[in-house]
């Protein structure tokens, strides 16, 4: 039987037994939700991506102390709002502002572990693709290039538009998205 | 949407500036005002979900790593058996894990500042970082070589000293000095270098950085799309590929593109191979042969680290740590004063060049000052715009019938290829046998007679740009070579042998 076809529990079974290269299934099967949510409360792409990591890697170590009978998602962002907040601590020195924000929302979203979290299973992200495919031509530029540092600055050069214009866009791109989605799970 | 949710989502992605008494009330209202911190919460999922959805995921390489290295860990147990088991194999498991963490990561996931951003995949040469180093977010000084390093998301960065940089993470790296090539594949896509006179944000693209020790950083984009911002600025450049900005000013201004200056990753195997091999005291042998050859001129290898008159930058030559001129703007030249007022009735030039430029009409070698009227036998040696050498002495003349098209002895084969990486160029005069000899990289090329051969003359010379505006150089020159003798072809297939870096 392929990797791919076998359930979460064979799977952790097996990796357990010593057939750790099985544990990229696991990745695999986890990666976008994981990403997903760390990066909804880490808004730096790279260093999400560089926190996933350590979530998994952090997982793997720990995965004989998940209890099989839980939900291998909701302990996975556990395992990233625990890495989350030492990364926050442990950049309080040397934060700025946008750091020292990002550390203090983190920090009261800490009773809303799961917030969010299944909008980001890995069907939804597929629709989600399809979705912003679909967006008008501006707002998909918007999306594309996101809100990280300079980026707000220079879509609006180039849109000849403001910074909160740009925001703007960004939230109603997030609206027709979410309609988007509906709409999709419907049908 | 109202103001409170635009403005809190500007000061939580960092996109515009909000005051801190601003963020203490947006902090009260989303700990106290539980719709609005749903609102709040929406938009930020969206952004999270819209990140894993845009981008693809990076490899991984930390934990395949730390896959791998327990995949080939030797087995304890017998084949038949499950290799671990219950406490067993969680306790192996979470040694090995650990064990092969701190040996990757220095706790990779305990400590932010010690996690890994990127690896030396490649060096050559280089005193401070050796293959297979872990680059974290400290300062980093390079003296000598060039270094290509991985970055955790895939881009593949080449560096050549001297160079001072630190990654503030693997998508952001500080350059106050140095000059790098960037390959930056879409799993690295928003890859930024920031330089002291502005940033570079790329868009999925291939591209260079030079920060040089005195003035303005560079921006040359050799494929697909950079965006350009000089401190300061608050307009944006779009640079395509093919295109380059300087950063001055706080101003971005378009320049020509020097795409060969740069030493990108397809470079490193041949340098990195040519130092293993001894290449290096190869080379330092010959010249010292060569300085006591009783018909030397001059050899200009710029080790003294004297300064030579003129206007030019002091880069890396071939050698980890050597010096080379490099010419980069128009009128940058080196000024010599050599061979006094001697005739040379035998000369041979020779010289490892790297080409940043062709097409500009001529690039210019050397070129004597007394090129005039009355003051035969001056000499100037250049690469044409048909991207040949050519040696032309004033009033010498061609023999009737010559198959030289453009009224001087040029050489057969193109420089082109060449371009961008270390060549040797020699050119050999012999006023009394009424030749001239071209040699590329050690290699015979052609020989164009003369039917009038006026002894050389040298005297006051440019290397680089000279006087005229259609005489230029674009590149870097290591170690000239003027003898007031003819080098047969084998000294010339063994100066080229000698020093050449590559392998």
């Amino acid at each position: 039987m392929e990797p791919k076809d076998l359930d979460l529990a064979a799977l952790l079974e097996r990796i357990l037994r010593g057939e750790s290269g099985l544990y990229l299934e696991v990745v695999r099967r986890y990666e976008v939700m994981l990403r997903g949510y760390v990066a909804s409360r880490l808004y730096d792409r790279a260093e999400a991506d560089d926190l996933t990591q350590e979530v998994f890697i952090t997982a793997w170590r720990d995965l004989g102390k998940f209890r099989r009978e839980s939900d291998f998602g909701a302990w996975l962002r556990g395992i990233a709002r625990h890495r989350l907040l030492t990364y926050f601590r442990s950049q309080q020195r040397r934060a700025g502002a946008t750091e020292r924000f990002q550390a203090e929302v983190c920090r009261l979203l800490e009773a809303e572990i799961d917030a969010g979290h299944r909008q980001a299973e890995a069907g939804r992200i597929e629709k989600l693709t399809l979705c912003i495919s679909r967006l008008p031509e501006k707002l998909r530029r918007v999306v594309n290039a996101g809100l990280n540092g300079a980026q707000p600055a220079i879509l609006a050069e180039q849109l000849r538009t403001t910074i909160p214009a740009v925001y703007q866009l960004h939230y109603r791109a997030n609206q027709l998205l979410r309609d988007c989605l509906t709409k999709e799970n419907l049908s | 949407m109202n103001d409170d949710l635009l403005i809190f989502l500007q000061a939580w992605t960092g996109g515009a500036e909000v005051p801190e008494p601003e963020r203490g009330r947006l902090l009260t209202r989303f700990r106290e005002d539980d719709a609005f911190r749903q609102e709040c919460l929406a938009e930020m999922s969206m952004m999270g979900m819209i990140h894993a959805a845009q981008t693809p995921a990076p490899p991984w390489p930390a934990l395949q790593k730390t896959l791998q290295a327990l995949a080939s860990a030797p087995a304890d147990v017998p084949a038949d058996k499950p290799r671990w088991t219950g406490w067993t194999s969680l306790r192996r498991l979470t040694a090995t894990a650990a064990g092969v963490a701190l040996l990757i990561g220095g706790g990779l996931w305990w400590q932010t500042s010690q996690r890994v951003i990127a690896t030396v995949v490649n060096d050559a040469g280089s005193e401070e970082l050796a293959n297979g180093r872990s680059i974290r977010k400290e300062t980093h000084r390079l003296n000598t070589g060039v270094v290509e390093l991985m970055t955790s998301r895939g881009a593949r960065i080449t560096i050549e000293a001297p160079a001072e940089f630190r990654f503030e993470s693997a998508q952001r790296l500080r350059m106050t000095q140095g000059r790098l090539s960037a390959e930056v594949p879409p799993s690295a896509k928003g890859f930024t270098v920031i330089t002291p006179s502005g940033e570079a944000v790329d868009l999925g693209t291939h591209f260079g950085v030079d920060v040089p020790a005195t003035g303005a950083a560079e921006i040359h984009v050799f494929q697909g799309e950079v965006i350009a911002r000089a401190s300061g600025d608050k307009k944006a450049l779009n640079l395509q590929g093919g295109s380059a900005a300087k950063m001055e000013g706080g101003m971005s201004v378009e320049r020509e593109l020097r795409s060969s200056a740069f030493i990108q990753a397809g470079e490193m195997n041949g340098l990195s191979a040519g130092l293993s091999s001894g290449q290096r005291a190869r080379s330092e042998a010959a010249t010292g042969a060569l300085l006591k050859d009783p018909a030397l001129i001059a050899i200009l290898d710029f080790k003294s680290g004297e300064a030579q008159p003129g206007i030019y930058r002091t880069v890396q030559g071939r050698w980890p740590g050597s010096r080379a001129a490099e010419f980069v703007n128009v009128g940058d030249h080196l000024k010599l004063d050599v061979g006094g007022d001697r005739e040379w009735p035998q000369l041979t030039l020779a010289a490892w060049v790297r080409l940043d430029r062709l097409g500009a009409p001529y690039q210019s070698l050397l070129h004597t000052d007394g090129w005039h009227k009355g003051n035969p036998g001056q000499v100037h040696w250049m690469v044409t715009q048909l991207m040949t050498m050519r040696l032309a002495l004033y009033a010498n003349t061609l023999p009737p019938g010559s198959e030289e098209v453009n009224g001087y002895p040029d050489s057969r084969t193109s420089v082109l290829p060449e371009q961008g990486r270390w060549a040797h160029f020699a050119t050999v005069y012999d006023a009394e046998k009424k030749t001239v000899r071209f040699y590329l990289n050690g290699r015979f090329d052609k020989e164009s007679l003369q039917a009038v051969a006026h002894p050389a003359r040298l005297g006051k010379a440019q290397v680089g740009n000279w006087d005229r505006q259609d005489r230029k150089l674009s590149g870097r020159v290591d170690e000239l070579l003027l003898l007031g003798r003819a080098m047969t072809d084998e000294e010339i297939r063994v100066l080229f042998a000698a020093g050449n870096p590559y392998r």
